[in-house]
């Protein structure tokens, strides 16, 4: 069965970019545009991985990482921090709330899925 | 006789007459200067106080004149001045200050920087001047580059997101079929967008460095195996260029203490640029250890670099003459990051060249342990505080964190960051804090702060006690000890002083 990969990510055309790639790989796709949506999403589909932007309205991505890591039912779930924020101050804090790994936009689609690969195996 | 009568005539009228003159002008001059112009006399009383000094500290010259310098009415501290003048008093030489903070009663905070310049009659000196400007708008504009880099750098990411791949996902055959020609064009494109990105990274992190805000992340590393790593992940690359890797190691790994990511980053930069200059032969990678330090290098069979070219290397958007081989475009900033980071390690970076043989840069790191490593900051900041003629404040806390299970662990880390991101909240500006991360979750924490007295420092490492307190409510597992030390109040003397931090850390246990 396809694996399930949900991404969050306010901008639309990141959501088509990303699905498309991870489509032709083979890849089941949700998508959520905002934190709050992407939350929720996580909470009911309980895919085999996260791809999670920082900067979210509603709730933004550290809040998103931390809630769903500390809850057992679902810190699981590898979650790969999706972002342009590319300082290391950010970098820290997306790995103290327990993100599984960090991608800094713009993203080759080779580190993008063997990221994806290594967290879901 | 004869004479002295003649010269108490009229000559000595005109004399005092030019006299006068000579005076009025000077004080014109003094008034009119668009300087800072302070006037203090041995006493440290105020004897000149110009316009600017009125428009700046916002006091009129008859209401300081002949008071002290700490009584004056102007919200600064006095300590710095006095220090100051005392060094220009023993040294008989002007005295340079930078970034010394004052306030105005209508609520402005400014930086100012100035020089003490002695006055002589003779021999004798008989007054101060400070000579200065208000360097606050300077300051800021530093400040307002550097952020508007970093967010320039950060909203150009989402559409360089989209265009790359946009493009990659047409190119890679995801969308449809296209032609071999179709496919080298977004090749190309591809390549350029990698390039933008390569500019927008290098000008964020220049920007940061500039700044002062890169902070290492320095914890034990094996340089040897690191250095592998590194040019193992340069091995295809070279291959398809037609060149050779080689490598040349001690038989034991060196540990050191320092920025893994920061040294990937160096390494791969010096690879790179070697590899970019190297048309054929090979690129050696070395690492030496030597008594004080480890020697690191990368040497090319490249065509080198002009002699006159050498000194110029290392600094920002310089792409010399050097002839690009089928490598990638640089940014031209790569080396200056490169000098920045190993700096930032107390290292040293160099190049030694020869046209037409090859080019080699090599680069030392210091053998420290997190204890030498502290040591050494605190060192460099008592000189600069001695120089600057201000007192620092030191802190050392020690946190141990254990977790008899998982869940219990990982509450007492989350503790350790909350109470992190709240000591750094309460740090005074333009504190610094270093981390360090020892073996089996012990944490030191150094925090260095400028201007303040001893009781205060005494207070705020109270003060932070509570915070941790209160942020892990005595929870089993984790714990903090805390180290306080004041320079000049405790020791003149740095060593005395590292001494003593340690020392009593090495009783506690």
């Amino acid at each position: 069965m396809a694996k399930r990969i949900l991404i969050v990510d306010d901008e639309p055309h990141i959501l088509l970019m990303v699905s498309t790639r991870l489509k032709g790989n083979g890849y089941e796709v949700l998508t959520a545009q905002d934190g709050q949506a992407g939350l929720d999403m996580a909470r009911n589909e309980k895919p085999d991985a996260i791809i999670l932007d920082l900067m979210l309205p509603k709730i933004d991505g550290y809040k998103v990482c931390g809630l769903l890591k500390r809850d057992a039912r679902y810190s699981k779930i590898p979650i790969i921090i999706f972002t342009a924020k590319a300082q290391e101050e950010d970098q820290r804090l997306g790995k103290e709330m327990g993100a599984d790994a960090y991608l800094i936009k713009p993203f080759t689609p080779e580190v993008l899925l063997e990221t994806l690969a290594k967290l879901i195996n | 006789m004869k004479r002295a009568r003649s010269f108490s005539g009229i000559e000595k009228r005109r004399l005092t007459k030019a006299l006068r003159e000579a005076r009025s002008r000077a004080e014109q001059l003094m008034m009119s200067i668009t300087s800072i112009l302070i006037g203090v006399d041995l006493k440290g009383l105020i004897c000149q106080w110009n316009r600017i000094a009125e428009f700046t500290f916002g006091l009129r010259a008859k209401e300081v004149m002949g008071k002290h310098l700490s009584e004056c009415g102007a919200q600064w501290d006095v300590h710095p001045l006095l220090r100051g003048i005392e060094e220009c008093r023993t040294q008989k030489q002007p005295v340079r200050m930078d970034d010394f903070f004052f306030k105005r009663s209508d609520g402005y905070e400014g930086f100012l920087g100035f020089t003490i310049i002695p006055l002589r009659t003779g021999e004798e000196i008989t007054e101060f001047l400070f000579f200065g400007a208000d360097i606050t708008e300077r300051r800021r504009s530093v400040q307002n580059k550097n952020e508007f880099v970093s967010t320039v750098s950060h909203e150009l990411r989402t559409p360089l997101t989209i265009v790359r791949e946009g493009m990659a996902l047409v190119h890679d055959g995801v969308i449809g079929i296209i032609t071999r020609e179709q496919k080298n064009f977004l090749a190309i494109s591809i390549q350029a967008i990698d390039r933008l990105t390569r500019i927008v990274n290098d000008l964020l992190d220049i920007s940061k460095i500039e700044a002062g805000k890169t902070e290492l992340q320095r914890e034990k590393i094996d340089i040897v195996k690191l250095a592998g790593e590194v040019a193992a992940s340069f091995r295809l690359k070279a291959e398809s260029q037609g060149l050779r890797i080689e490598t040349r190691f001690p038989e034991e790994g060196i540990d050191i203490f320092a920025d893994r990511d920061k040294l990937i980053q160096v390494w791969t930069n010096l690879i790179n640029n070697s590899l970019k200059f190297t048309a054929k032969g090979s690129v050696r990678v070395e690492v030496e250890n030597r008594e004080e330090d480890v020697l690191c290098r990368v040497t090319d069979t490249g065509r080198g670099i002009r002699k006159e070219n050498l000194s110029k290397i290392f600094e920002k958007f310089q792409q010399l003459d050097r002839a690009y081989g089928p490598g990638e475009k640089g940014t031209g900033l790569g080396l200056t990051i490169s000098k920045a980071l190993v700096e930032l390690h107390y290292g040293k970076i160099g190049v030694e060249s020869q046209e037409g043989k090859g080019t080699s840069f090599f680069f030392t790191l210091p053998k420290y342990g997190a204890q030498k490593h502290f040591g050494k900051v605190i060192e460099d900041q008592i000189q600069q505080a001695a120089r600057k003629k201000e007192s620092l404040g030191i802190l050392l806390f020690d946190i141990q964190v254990r977790g008899e299970d998982t869940k219990l662990l990982k509450k007492n880390m989350a503790s350790l960051f909350h109470f992190k991101e709240k000591l750094r909240h309460s740090l005074p500006r333009h504190s610094i804090l270093e981390e360090s991360a020892g073996g089996c979750g012990t944490r030191a924490l150094l925090v260095l702060i400028r201007e303040i007295r001893k009781e205060s420092v005494l207070m705020l490492a109270g003060k932070l006690r509570q915070i941790f307190d209160e942020e892990t409510e005595f929870r089993k597992g984790i714990s903090l000890t805390c180290r306080a030390a004041h320079f000049s109040e405790d020791s003149h003397d740095a060593k005395e002083l590292i001494h003593r931090l340690f020392q009593e850390k090495e009783k506690e246990k």
